[in-house]
This record gives structure tokens, C-alpha cells and sequence, in this order.
């Protein structure tokens, strides 16, 4: 099912608390999310209105640090907030390669 | 941003077949894009003024319409675009502008000072 950034957009606002970053590129948007004890975590959607693509799913899910089925579930909103908020605290993927 | 030049013959090789050797290739330029090998080290000066200043390797994928996806797995930064070159604009473009965004996280968290720590051992602005 191919989805267009604004839907994502509005998904990881308004339902998992994303803030839209102070990026300066006027063909991008980037949005951040801070959870304590994590760094912050940071996606990027284009302007366009083209939809996105498996590959590109795959390339946000990443940022997300989510697999790409989980993602697909976070915009179908069968995953919630907390849901996310505990995947990436116990199962990031990729994993956090920074260690303290 | 929009201004900024972006250096489109900045140095990209083809990944030698034998990694214990060094490529016989001589540096092509981003024309001489193969499709057959999809992982791609970039380096030297990326766009005015920023510089890798070690290889990151950039993967290329595409979608089912022929729209490429260029991507690291370091950062997990990518670009996107209708060809090769526009995806790699565009990545450069997301990769400074992350540095940007980390570099603004890193002075009120340690976590995120470690990424940044980590990201400038690639990327920096260059010698003035």
C-alpha cells in the first residue's frame, strides 16, 4: 500500500509526538523525537507529493529504528505511541551503536 | 542551502572485485555510475565548503519505478531522485543536513555529542 510523506507526516506528529526540526534545506523536512535516555532520534521527508515506495519505507523505518513491517503498523495506527516508544528502548533496529 | 553548489565530480570508484587489493580503476567520475555494483565509497569535498574526510559508503537501491534511493549505514541518512545524480544531491543535501540538526542536539545531550563525535570523523567543514 504506497503512502504519500504527508500521511507519515501527520502520523508521526500527531500520534507519536515528532516536532518538526530546524532543518535549512527547503526540500526536505526533518523531524525529531526525544525520549530520555536515547539520542534523539531524527527522520527525514521529502516535499514531494510522490508516494513512497518499498525501498523508501524501508530507508524511514531505519531512522526510526523500527523494522519496516513495525513502521507500516505505526502509520495503519495498530501500533501505539507506547508501543513505539518501548520498541525502540528494548529492540532498535538497527541497534543504538553507542554504548555508555 | 539552495544556493549551495554541489560538486557533482567528487570522487566515487567502483569497488574493486579483489578488496585485498588496490583498485586498478582509476577515479571515474559519477557518470560512470555501474549499475552492477550498489555500494558506492564517497569522499573528499562532497558540496562547497563540506568535506568527507574519510569513506562513507553509500548504497544505491532502487524502487520498482526506477526511482533511486541512496543511503549509509552509518548514519542512516538517504537521498532520493528520478536518476542517480538526483538521488545523490539529494543525499548530500540530507547528510549536511543532519550534521546541522546532531550538531544542534549535541550541545544539550551527551548521547547525542557522542553521535556528533562520531559523524565528524567523516563529515566537517572544510579549511577555510
Amino acid at each position: 500500500m504506497a503512502r504519500n510523506p504527508g500521511e507519515i507526516s501527520r502520523c508521526l506528529q500527531s500520534k507519536f509526538d515528532f516536532a518538526p526540526a530546524k532543518n535549512r534545506s527547503p526540500d526536505h523536512q526533518w523531524y525529531e523525537l526525544h525520549l530520555p535516555g536515547l539520542p534523539t532520534i531524527l527522520t527525514k521527508l521529502s516535499h514531494g507529493k510522490k508516494d513512497i515506495g518499498a525501498k523508501l519505507e524501508g530507508k524511514i523505518a531505519r531512522q526510526l529504528r523500527v523494522r519496516t513491517q513495525f513502521f507500516r503498523k505505526m502509520i495503519d495506527c495498530t501500533r501505539s505511541r507506547e508501543d513505539y516508544y518501548q520498541q525502540v528502548r528494548t529492540d532498535p533496529y538497527p541497534p543504538w551503536e553507542i554504548r555508555f | 542551502m539552495a544556493a549551495m553548489a554541489l560538486a557533482l565530480d567528487f570522487r566515487i570508484w567502483l569497488r574493486s572485485a579483489d578488496a585485498t587489493q588496490p583498485s586498478p580503476v582509476s577515479r571515474p567520475t559519477a557518470s560512470a555510475f555501474s549499475p552492477e555494483t550498489p555500494l558506492y565509497p564517497l569522499e573528499g569535498e562532497i558540496a562547497e565548503g563540506w568535506e568527507l574526510s574519510q569513506p562513507l559508503w553509500v548504497t544505491v537501491d532502487r524502487e520498482e519505478d526506477g526511482y533511486y534511493v541512496l543511503s549509509d549505514d552509518l548514519f542512516l541518512v538517504y537521498g532520493e531522485g528520478a536518476t542517480f545524480n538526483d538521488a545523490l544531491r539529494d543525499y548530500v543535501v540530507s547528510l549536511i543536513d543532519y550534521y546541522q540538526l546532531v550538531a544542534a542536539e549535541a550541545k544539550r545531550s551527551a548521547l547525542d555529542q557522542a553521535l556528533f563525535g562520531r559523524l565528524r570523523r567523516y563529515l566537517r567543514p572544510a579549511a577555510a
